[in-house]
């Protein structure tokens, strides 16, 4: 009795328990049409192992500047997290953009941030006064267009088309883009 | 955890140095305009047959570090992209393109949902192509979006309109 | 609130290579792979919390390549039928057609084979040929028993097999 195609090949992986494994060594010694269906699993295995992938390092090098990126993002919503605050809308947008303006934007503020002051709450959130007038405040919020916490663009698409993804989404320096343009 | 330390002390020492409640204004916020970034998005809807390209514009305001959401509406389709410029230690801007998908495709009914981020290195004044739902290499007829992103320095615009 | 950088940097130097290699032998498309390569990663960036042991990381890496994966594998498919669709439509140009063919003579012919086969007879052998992962690992990886490993990789083998043969006959016709 011929074993099996998926036994053959759970033998070549060395899947196949001791008493078994015997008997299928034993056999294929004897049978000639188990040997080469064995011989061809070797051979496609072979050919595989063979195959090398693309290389990796510059793919490599990308990920690891693209996660340095989200590393920075995670800073910006830990601050985001920590902060509550009991103010008036316009002086808290301000404290928002100072906070969540990355830390080296206030590394360049050097230490004159003499326009506010701060008081940590016990249960862990911070109050921040400003000290300005609050039409001058809004005034120059309106010219940052800071309202809203977050900014955001609603565009409409034009109607009655239907579109679809036709791969990963890209991203290109538009000068590079035209160059290589296929079309 | 440095970077973090130090910017807490900074703050601490605001609120020692607070006495002095007065200020001028313009100049407690000359920083922040100093480092404030205009980000033009140009939407585009192409190629549209024989006729022209669809286009809307907008431009926004904000700071590194700070993000920008764009929502694309359509029919079939809605399309969430979050832009984010982050200066890099070489004085290069780092753009961080964050995109969301949701598509119902013709044939199919079911609602799709991708996601995607990018990121890229550009300079000030360097325009960007984002394509959310890929780029038609081989699809000449079908309907692509493209964001053009441009980001442009705030405080430079300012004295440029000046002039 | 940290992430750990040390073990997180320790993974992603070691790991890298190997979940790059899985991601295109699955994808067959290299900037598919580095797509997908990248997505796993930062998943187990956002865990935030690095597993302390390597071969922990590596399973749990391997396991997030073959939940997304499937999405690719779905692309891939609406895609091609999409190409299809619009080759019948309307003639590919013979720039677009020299692109198709460049692309895929850069991709060798045992990426091709593989290309050819089901997606989980190719996640089953892929699993067993470049990530030496014995059956009991990829059926968990999979989710599926041993014993069903066993036939999607005998399958897998029996389909490339006979792809290769025959192109190889295809080849010497000429
Ligand atoms: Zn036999």
């Amino acid at each position: 009795m011929c074993p099996g195609g998926e036994t053959l090949s759970a033998y070549l992986d060395n899947e196949v328990e001791g008493p078994w494994k015997k008997v299928i060594e034993e056999h294929l010694t004897l049978c000639l049409s188990c040997k080469h269906k064995i011989d061809e699993m070797i051979f496609t295995r072979e050919q595989l192992a063979l195959e090398s992938a693309p290389d990796f390092r510059a793919s490599q090098e990308r990920g690891r500047s693209y996660l340095a990126g989200l590393n920075s993002i995670e800073q910006v919503s830990f601050w985001r997290r920590r902060v509550a605050l009991p103010l008036p809308a316009a002086a808290a947008a301000v404290l928002l953009l100072i906070i969540l303006g990355f830390s080296t934007l206030l590394l360049s503020l050097h230490t004159d941030y003499r326009f506010m002051s701060i008081r940590t709450q016990p249960s862990g959130s911070s109050e921040v006064l400003v000290t300005a007038p609050i039409d001058d405040l809004e005034r120059i919020l309106k010219s940052l267009e800071l309202n809203s916490s977050r900014q955001e663009i609603i565009i409409q698409l034009p109607k009655e088309l239907n579109f679809f993804v036709v791969g990963e989404a890209e991203m290109f320096r538009a000068a590079e883009y035209k160059r290589n343009k296929v079309w | 955890m440095v970077k973090r330390i130090s910017v807490l002390i900074l703050l601490v020492m605001a609120i020692f140095r607070g006495n002095a409640q007065e200020i001028e204004l313009e100049e407690a916020l000359r920083p922040i305009l100093d480092e404030a970034l205009q980000l033009n998005i140009i939407a585009r809807v192409l190629p549209l047959g024989t006729e022209q390209e669809w286009n809307m514009r907008s431009s926004k305001l904000t700071i590194p570090g700070r993000s920008i959401a764009v929502k694309l509406l359509g029919e079939n389709i809605r399309i969430f992209v979050v832009l984010t410029p982050y200066w890099q230690e070489n004085g290069k801007l780092l753009l961080v393109a964050q995109g969301e998908v949701l598509i119902s495709e013709m044939a199919e009914s079911e609602v799709k949902y991708l996601s995607t981020v990018k990121s890229i290195p550009i300079s000030l004044g360097e325009k960007v192509l984002f394509f959310p739902l890929g780029v038609s290499r081989e699809l000449r007829k079908s309907f692509n979006i493209e964001l053009e992103i441009e980001i442009l320095s705030y405080k430079d615009l300012l004295e440029k309109s000046a002039d | 609130m940290k992430i750990d950088q040390g073990l997180f940097e320790e993974a992603y130097e070691t790991l890298y290579p190997l979940i790059h290699k899985l991601s295109y032998h699955i994808t067959g498309d290299v900037e598919q792979a580095e797509d997908l390569c990248h997505e796993a990663f930062i998943k187990y960036f956002e865990r935030k919390k690095p597993l302390p042991d390597i071969n922990q990381t590596k399973y749990w890496l391997i396991r997030v390549v073959k939940n997304i994966s499937l999405n690719y594998e779905k692309k891939k498919f609406r895609q091609r039928k999409a190409i299809e669709k619009l080759k019948r439509s309307a003639p590919l140009t013979a720039d677009s057609a020299e692109h198709e063919y460049i692309k895929k003579e850069t991709i060798s012919r045992i990426q091709r084979a593989l290309d050819k086969i089901p997606y989980r007879l190719r996640m089953a052998v892929v699993l067993k040929e470049y990530a030496g992962l014995n059956y009991k690992e990829i059926g968990a990886i999979l989710g599926i028993s041993e014993g069903n490993v066993k036939i999607r990789i005998f399958r897998a083998r029996q389909r490339l097999a006979q792809i290769l043969k025959e192109e190889t006959e295809h080849v010497s016709w000429r």
